[in-house]
């Protein structure tokens, strides 16, 4: 291999990095959205209460994904985005 | 009382009636009685040896029909039981690890098997006084039985069915021969047509009564033996005998799922067929007996060694007439009785040879296949549970329901049985296309996919297994009368019930995304996981307050644990199944999944 296609191949593996990190940011904000309109609609079925399930259950449910965003965070700032 | 409990009843008083009014008749009967006995304890004794062996057998040596044919023969031989080999066939058969040909190859087989009894009896039973035998083997028989060896325990089992057996045709032989002193049965002989058909009904009626052919042979052998009956008369007896043990496959065949149906439809049609074959060449029959018996040096007068020619004899031919037409059989039966929409659905949808081309397709029928899978499953650990899958989908109140009804479905259910007719044959095919698929050229992350839906499918499995060990005391305490245990029990049952209801969407495909999917297991599991916790703090305080006892309260946890186990498989198997969606993505939305102590921190 020369010179060159070592650096072609550098080349590649940095771009398949980058694509790789920007899927990862898309999805990572796809999921931020998703979580976030979640943890309103349980605050709000939490807050005026709900026929579906007592307000212990959804609760759990809110700090499932409260936890779900802490960790959602901290993978956003390790992307440093 | 019903008109079936008055009948029974009918008959019982008859019977004690008979047997109070002829000694001698008490003496056959009692006869009849020991020798059946000999046949279940037989057969107790091979099934004890069958699991593993036979099915092992079996497996390799079915591969083609004169294969088939020579397992049905010398299996049935050696055990003597051709329902024992009929029941393995079925099981096998309605697992779809044998094909429907095969298994008829089996059973045409196994009544080759039978006539080996009747030459048993004829040559051993009737010459030598076989209480000499029998009563040293039911003493070694039921010492042996009582030793812990699973192996010894069945050689014990097997002894003392032979014991009983010999045992019961003395007491049969001794019961004509004193017969022939008070009645003289030789006067209701019937000779012609007429006699030949009188007493083909009898045969029959005789082994319907007594549910075994080879108690019909052997009664009749006693009779020959003694004069009592007419050799002529005795060849329509076994007739009628191979007609009447039909109805025992039948009736073995109507609780069995289609493919038993059509077994037991084989057996029938090939025993009518050789009974009518039988009865139309009677005299050639004969003749050939007579021929075939101064080829073998029989002795002219030796009527019950001709019977198991004549035995052997009709059947072979039924065989040589059948077997030919063995596969336009098995395409009759399967177009007389087609398989119902619920039976089809347990079939492989989804995967053929031609979805194995490409890594997508494949992929793509996998998914689906796994699918498919989960929705069988389903009804299994549903109705392990005593719900049906409609209620846990579509009913509105679900803990209301629950509470409410103490309706037992399917209480005789065999988890695995039904495991192996609706899900087997789905993840063995899985396994198979899967396997097939990886010898392929495919990317890393198809690959991947590909292990994500086989764990997947392996996870559904294991949920099966704990509703199996759950069901077992749920059946007990769902209707017990303490509503405290009673409303435990149904608390576990809606654990798992609400975790099925809630995965139930995600794997007929009824999601956005899948990431956000993945996510939303995390709350079923949590949920699920605060349902189990708060279950164990009540047990302490209903155990406490002497509502329920200690039994009750390990019996409760121990089933708390099942209930776990299969939230737990059944959450891993949807979590594998969303992944292997879109492995990439699939990976960010893992990581932030809620881990086991994060979870605990929540309930905390």
């Amino acid at each position: 291999m020369g010179f060159k296609d070592l650096v072609a191949t550098f080349d590649d593996a940095l771009r398949r990095h980058d694509k790789g990190n920007s899927l990862k940011r898309k999805e990572l904000r796809h999921l931020e959205q998703a979580l976030k309109k979640k943890r309103a609609k349980y605050r709000d079925r939490f807050y005026s209460g709900s026929s579906e399930e007592t307000s212990a259950q959804t609760e759990v449910r809110l700090r499932v994904v409260e936890a779900q965003l802490a960790k959602l965070r901290e993978l956003m700032e390790e992307a440093s985005l | 009382m019903n008109y079936r409990q008055l009948v029974f009843a009918g008959i019982l008083s008859f019977l004690a009636f008979a047997l109070w009014a002829s000694p001698e008749f008490k003496h056959i009967a009692a006869g009849v009685a020991i020798f059946l006995f000999g046949m279940l304890s037989l057969e107790n004794g091979f099934r004890q040896f069958t699991g593993g062996f036979l099915e092992n057998v079996l497996r390799r040596t079915t591969d083609t029909i004169p294969k088939s044919l020579g397992f049905g023969i010398v299996s049935t031989a050696i055990m003597q039981s051709s329902s024992l080999v009929s029941v393995i066939t079925i099981s096998f058969v309605s697992a779809g690890l044998l094909p429907l040909i095969t298994g008829i190859g089996i059973i045409f087989g196994a009544n080759l098997g039978t006539t080996t009894g009747a030459w048993l009896f004829a040559t051993i039973g009737m010459k030598m006084s076989l209480s000499a035998f029998a009563l040293p083997m039911l003493v070694f028989g039921v010492v042996l039985n009582f030793q812990r060896p699973r192996a010894l325990k069945a050689i014990g089992a097997i002894l003392a069915g032979l014991g009983f057996l010999f045992l019961g045709i003395d007491f049969m032989k001794e019961g004509f021969v004193s017969y022939q002193s008070a009645v003289d049965l030789r006067e209701y002989a019937m000779t012609g047509i007429t006699g030949l058909l009188i007493y083909t009904g009898l045969g029959v009626l005789a082994t319907v009564i007594m549910q075994s052919s080879h108690a019909t042979l052997a009664l009749t052998l006693a009779g020959l033996a003694t004069g009592q009956i007419t050799y002529e008369n005795s060849l329509a007896l076994a007739i009628g005998a191979n007609i009447g043990t039909t109805v025992t496959a039948l009736t073995g065949g109507l609780g069995a799922n289609i493919v038993g149906k059509r077994l037991a439809g084989a057996h029938l049609l090939f025993n009518m067929a050789t009974a009518v074959i039988a009865l139309i060449l009677i005299e050639p029959l004969r003749w050939s007996v007579d021929l075939l018996s101064a080829l073998m040096s029989i002795a002219e007068d030796d009527y019950t060694v001709k019977l198991a020619v004549f035995h052997t004899l009709f059947n072979c031919l039924g065989v040589a007439v059948m077997l030919p037409l063995i596969s336009r059989m098995a395409s009759a039966l399967e177009r007389w009785l087609p398989e119902k929409a619920e039976e089809a659905a347990a079939k492989p949808k989804y995967l053929n040879p031609a979805a194995m081309d490409s890594p997508d397709s494949a992929n793509a029928a996998v998914r689906r296949e796994v699918w498919h899978l989960f929705d069988q499953a389903f009804v299994i650990l549903a109705h392990g549970l005593h719900l049906h899958r409609e209620q846990i989908r579509n009913c509105d109140d679900l803990e209301a329901t629950i509470n409410n009804s103490r309706e037992r479905i399917d209480i005789d259910i065999d988890i695995d049985l039904a495991y192996r007719q609706r899900v087997k044959r789905l993840y063995n095919a899985i396994l198979d296309f899967i396997s097939g698929r990886m010898t392929r050229i495919s990317s890393a992350s198809s690959t991947e996919s590909l292990y994500r839906l086989q764990h997947a499918a392996g996870e559904m499995v294991e949920a099966i297994k704990h509703v199996k060990h759950l069901r077992k005391n749920l059946t007990i305490y769902m209707v017990a009368d303490n509503t405290a245990i009673r409303r435990e029990y149904n608390d576990l049952r809606l654990r798992v019930a609400m975790v099925l209801r809630e995965t139930h969407r995600f794997y007929t495909g009824k999601f956005d995304h899948a990431s956000t999917a993945i996510l939303e297991l995390d709350e079923i599991a949590v949920r699920a996981r605060v349902d189990r916790e708060s279950m164990v703090a009540r047990v302490t305080k209903l155990l406490g307050a002497h509502r329920i006892d200690s039994a009750m309260a390990t019996s409760l946890l121990n089933d708390s644990a099942y209930a776990s186990e299969t939230v737990d498989a059944i959450l891993t198997g949807t979590r594998a199944l969303l992944t292997a969606t879109d492995v990439e993505a699939a990976r960010t939305a893992e990581a932030l999944s809620v881990s086991d102590a994060g979870q605990a921190d929540i309930i905390v």
